[in-house]
């Protein structure tokens, strides 16, 4: 909630594309239900702002990446449901494999004494 | 792409895009507080945090709906809302932007459609690029002739003997007496060979070509025109193999032309209308002289073949083949042949009409920055909101793009209005002026041109305001806004629009003076008076029924009560096409072995002809009645003609063989007559031979009636006798002299006026930006007058003070347009008649109204400026 805690992280400017993909990989899901899962998912590291979740969810559907529709929700209220489309299942691999080459770049640097940890 | 559809999509249903994402929010925040209760939170409290949570509502909803992606569209639609809104609120600023800015966009939109039509779109043959038309050279001595005509003996030696080409056709205009059914006319037709519509690639929309290749083939059959088809024919679907008499002659309708065809060189047809019949040219090459250098020719090259390469064959061949000495051929695509002598003068009413727009765009452009200064509040008040420059620069933009759109419409139908206007005035002989339309790529140019006035209105002042404000947030109201540069910025526009407008109105004063020279020549013959009219008698009649013909219907002409007398002529003047040139040889002592062989214009005369036109004999006698064919061989010969091939020792007695002549019968000149413009009042008079009707009779001619009352009123009686002597002649063209040569002024006439229209829009255009600016400048300064004259300035001060600041404008920029008219003038030197570009008096005259018109506009302004009240000034801050 407080940003100002040290246990939270800033999230890295576009990332949050990459991780709504993730998270929708699983199910389809509502937007709410998303910036949980995700700040579940992180251990609470990571708190996912409305302020950008819902911009970022519609620039994702205008691109194709995500559909939406709406659907009931599991206490039967109506809710916009997001899911995967063929397209974004295929970006977000794409940014996947370059994330994770980044991020095993940033640790190789960051970390040379765990040059050969897996 | 599937992306940029789903937001189309998205933007037409936008409300409910709206709705949704209400509802999207509205559930998101309802999830959270069921969340925070579970967690125990109490209910106000968790609605609170929930709320807290969500951040601002406004930016969150304004930040997805700008990953919705028509933030720019809807910008653009409150932009074009409010300026509408500004336009109403002022009336006369827009009225007066919308009307220029059409009279601009129309008068370069039409002009354009003239120029897209006449020299832009593709001639309607295949491969335009590779036809040829093929022209003689003839040389002899120093002086080296060309001719757009060539004989027919050449085009079959080259069909034989050359191997660029994938084939050669030939053709010539002429006029015929045609009945079809009961009606019957007199059309102009062009004599072909088969290879001529194969050459140009055209296919028929019904029927077939010829079936024989080349000249000597008779076969009576005809192809007709669309026009024809459609109207004699009444477009009988099954017209082919019905039979029309031409010229006496029966032919079989074999073919229909395509309604897209247009005569290959209709632009040097003898005749004014577009020929309406195709026959083969083998029916008259026999009678025409098939040596004689009277056909056209096009060529079609072997694809890969280079000009220059077909021309060194071409003149090699024809110097081989040639039956005269220092003859050539000469090749020029056949687009330049037909275009180049409209190019340049189209180009340039092409370009003055752009000047204008030009011109109407900076009074624009002056009338947005003075505006921008009473904006200056408005635009304070947007920064100060939060609009960046670009943004304003973008609302401003939007707002001169909204009054040239407005203008663009009206101008495109201001344009569409004028182009039957056009095609009404343009001269007979433009090419494809029939089909001068406002069609896609006309509109293209408007549109291009209407994005440029806008960009070039309003960009200035668009970025000039956005800036300031940054600088001057303080002084909202102030009058000083403005500024110096600012104000010097506006009077080089005015003088750049002074100077322009001088530009333009010298080149319409010059074409418009070298029209009134044109017009002034002396064409050699009278003009008053007389009435010409052209028949044609049918083949079926005998010579010597011919022969009759003529006689009796002169004869019955001379005795209409009023007439005071009449005379036949092959060609009456002024002709300015191609005349009938044919080979002749002079005899005499000093010109012995061999006999030089030359070219000159020949027409046959009766006698009385030069008596009815007014055309001195300088010497020797007019033809009689006593010059038969079995007469001794005779022949008059103009000026031109006797200093040509005789020189001072004078050609009186002396004798030629004409081409068409058996070889020892000799001519004798028996007469001089002097020189006419016969070939239109700007061309020189060529070496011209008259020969007796009698001795080389003709079927087809023109007869010249003087007569002592309006020549309208004898033209039924004329009809009438004709039809008693013998009703299968067809009349045509009945005309008077006057109007013949008004209408050879047609061309210049056009230009003249088109330039002259443009030159006096801008030199109004001029008037009003330069009254603008002088009013701007006196509004801002109503304080300023107050005090000098509170402290006991003369009205006449003021008065001289104020239109000293319009007058410095206009000197200047008379100084610099008449600069630019003597810069420019250079490409105005072919189309003017014994005018130079640089003519003092047309200049001076153009810069005396410029100066004058701008005093008026200045006048104005400076008058009310010395009746300011000095107290009502004082209290006008």
């Amino acid at each position: 909630m407080s940003r100002q805690l040290p246990t939270r992280v800033e999230l890295l400017q576009g990332t949050l594309d990459l991780l709504i993909l993730q998270t929708l990989l699983a199910a389809p899901s509502h937007g709410h239900a998303i910036a949980k899962h995700i700040q579940r998912t992180s251990e609470d590291l990571l708190q996912v702002e409305t302020g950008s979740l819902y911009p970022a969810l519609h620039r994702l559907e205008a691109k194709g990446w995500i559909g939406a529709s709406w659907e009931l929700s599991d206490k039967g209220k109506r809710a916009k449901y997001y899911r995967l489309t063929p397209g974004g299942r295929k970006h977000l691999a794409a940014e996947q494999s370059k994330w994770q080459a980044f991020s095993r770049a940033m640790r190789l640097i960051l970390n040379p004494a765990d040059q050969e940890a897996p | 792409m599937s992306s940029w559809f789903r937001k189309l999509g998205w933007l037409l249903q936008r409300r409910s895009k709206e709705r949704e994402l209400g509802e999207e929010l509205q559930f998101h925040l309802d999830e959270e507080i069921e969340r925070r209760q579970a967690e125990g939170v109490a209910a106000e409290h968790a609605k609170w945090m929930a709320r807290r949570d969500l951040g601002n509502v406004a930016s969150l909803r304004e930040d997805t709906r700008a990953a919705w992606g028509w933030t720019m569209v809807e910008q653009f639609g409150q932009d074009v809302r409010y300026a509408f809104r500004t336009m109403t609120i002022h009336r006369l600023f827009t009225l007066l932007a919308i009307v220029s800015l059409a009279l601009g966009i129309g008068a370069a939109t039409a002009i354009f459609s003239i120029v897209n039509a006449v020299l832009l779109r593709p001639l309607p043959y295949r491969a335009p690029a590779q036809l040829m038309a093929v022209s003689s050279v003839y040389r002899q001595g120093e002086t080296v002739r060309t001719y757009p005509t060539v004989s027919l003996s050449e085009v079959e030696g080259w069909r034989q003997l050359t191997g660029s080409f994938e084939s050669i056709g030939s053709f010539v205009f002429t006029a015929l007496p045609v009945s079809i059914g009961e009606q019957s006319m007199y059309l102009v037709a062009i004599g072909a060979d088969q290879e001529l519509l194969t050459t140009l690639g055209v296919n028929l929309a019904m029927g077939q070509n010829f079936s024989n290749g080349g000249s000597s083939h008779k076969e009576a059959s005809v192809i007709i025109s669309q026009k024809l088809w459609a109207g004699a024919f009444h477009g009988d679907p099954a017209v082919i193999g019905h039979t029309m008499v031409i010229d006496g002659q029966f032919s079989t309708v074999i073919g229909v032309l395509p309604a897209s065809f247009q005569f290959p060189r209709s632009d040097a047809s003898y005749f004014s209308e577009e020929p309406d019949i195709l026959f083969p040219v083998a029916d008259i090459a026999d009678n025409w002289g098939r040596d004689s250098a009277q056909w056209f020719s096009i060529a079609r090259l072997k694809p890969g073949i280079g000009v220059a390469q077909a021309e060194s064959e071409l003149k090699s061949v024809t110097s081989h083949i040639a039956k005269q000495e220092g003859l050539s051929a000469r090749l020029s695509a056949l687009d330049a042949e037909t275009r180049s002598a409209v190019r340049s003068p189209l180009l340039l009413l092409l370009g003055i009409s752009i000047m204008l727009l030009l011109i109407a765009c900076t009074n624009i452009m002056n009338l947005l920055f003075s505006r921008a200064t009473t904006r200056a509040r408005e635009m304070a008040i947007r920064k100060a909101a939060g609009a960046t420059s670009l943004r304003l620069v973008r609302q401003m933009l939007t707002e001169s793009a909204c009054l040239t759109a407005l203008g663009g419409i009206l101008g495109i139908g201001l344009a569409w209005s004028a182009v039957g206007f056009l095609i009404a005035i343009s001269p007979a002989h433009l090419p494809a002026v029939g089909r001068i339309s406002i069609d896609p790529a006309v509109l293209g140019f408007t549109f291009f041109v209407c994005a440029g006035a806008a960009f070039s209105a309003g960009l200035f002042p668009a970025v000039h305001t956005s800036l300031r404000q940054g600088n001057a947030p303080g002084s909202l109201g102030s009058r000083t806004l403005g500024g110096r540069t600012l104000a010097r910025f506006q009077q080089s526009l005015t003088t750049a629009q002074v100077a322009l407008g001088l530009a333009l109105l010298a080149t319409a004063g010059l074409l418009t003076h070298s029209l009134l020279r044109l017009g002034s020549v002396d064409p050699g013959f009278q003009t008053e008076g007389i009435l010409g009219f052209e028949f044609s008698v049918p083949s079926d009649h005998s010579d010597t029924q011919t022969k009759q013909l003529f006689h009796r219907m002169l004869e019955e002409t001379r005795s209409i009560p009023g007439v005071l007398s009449a005379g036949w002529i092959t060609n009456l003047p002024p002709e300015t096409r191609q005349g009938m040139f044919m080979p002749f040889s002079v005899i005499g002592p000093e010109v012995q072995a061999p006999r030089t062989r030359a070219r000159c214009n020949f027409q046959v005369t009766s006698e009385d002809y030069f008596k009815t036109m007014g055309i001195p004999l300088l010497g020797g006698r007019d033809f009689t009645s006593a010059d038969t064919a079995g007469a001794p061989p005779a022949v008059i010969v103009n000026e031109a003609f006797a200093r040509q091939y005789f020189g001072p020792t004078g050609a009186l007695g002396r004798s030629i063989v004409a081409g068409f002549d058996p070889q020892d019968a000799p001519r004798q000149i028996v007469g001089v007559v002097r020189d006419t413009h016969d070939r239109g009042l700007g061309a020189n008079s060529i070496a011209t031979a008259y020969l007796p009707f009698e001795q080389f009779p003709r079927r087809y001619g023109s007869v010249a009636v003087r007569t002592n009352m309006a020549p309208e009123t004898i033209i039924s009686e004329i009809r009438k006798r004709v039809t008693r002597i013998d009703s299968t002649v067809p009349l045509k063209n009945f005309t008077t002299i006057e109007a013949r040569i008004h209408k050879t002024l047609g061309e210049p006439r056009f230009y003249a006026l088109l330039a002259g229209a443009c030159a006096l829009m801008a030199v109004l255009f001029v008037t009003l930006g330069l009254y603008g600016v002088v009013s701007y400048w006196v509004s801002r300064r109503t304080a300023e007058v107050g005090v000098r004259m509170a402290l006991g300035a003369p009205k006449q001060r003021i008065l001289r003070g104020v239109l000293w600041q319009g007058l410095r404008m206009a000197l200047v920029g008379v100084a610099s347009g008449l600069a630019l008219s003597l810069a420019v003038s250079r490409f105005l030197a072919n189309l003017l008649f014994e005018v130079k570009p640089n003519d003092p008096a047309t200049l001076a005259l153009a810069a005396g109204l410029v100066l004058a018109v701008t005093l008026v506009a200045s006048y104005i302004p400076a008058r009310r400026a010395s009746r300011v009240e000095p107290m009502v000034a004082l209290r006008h801050e």
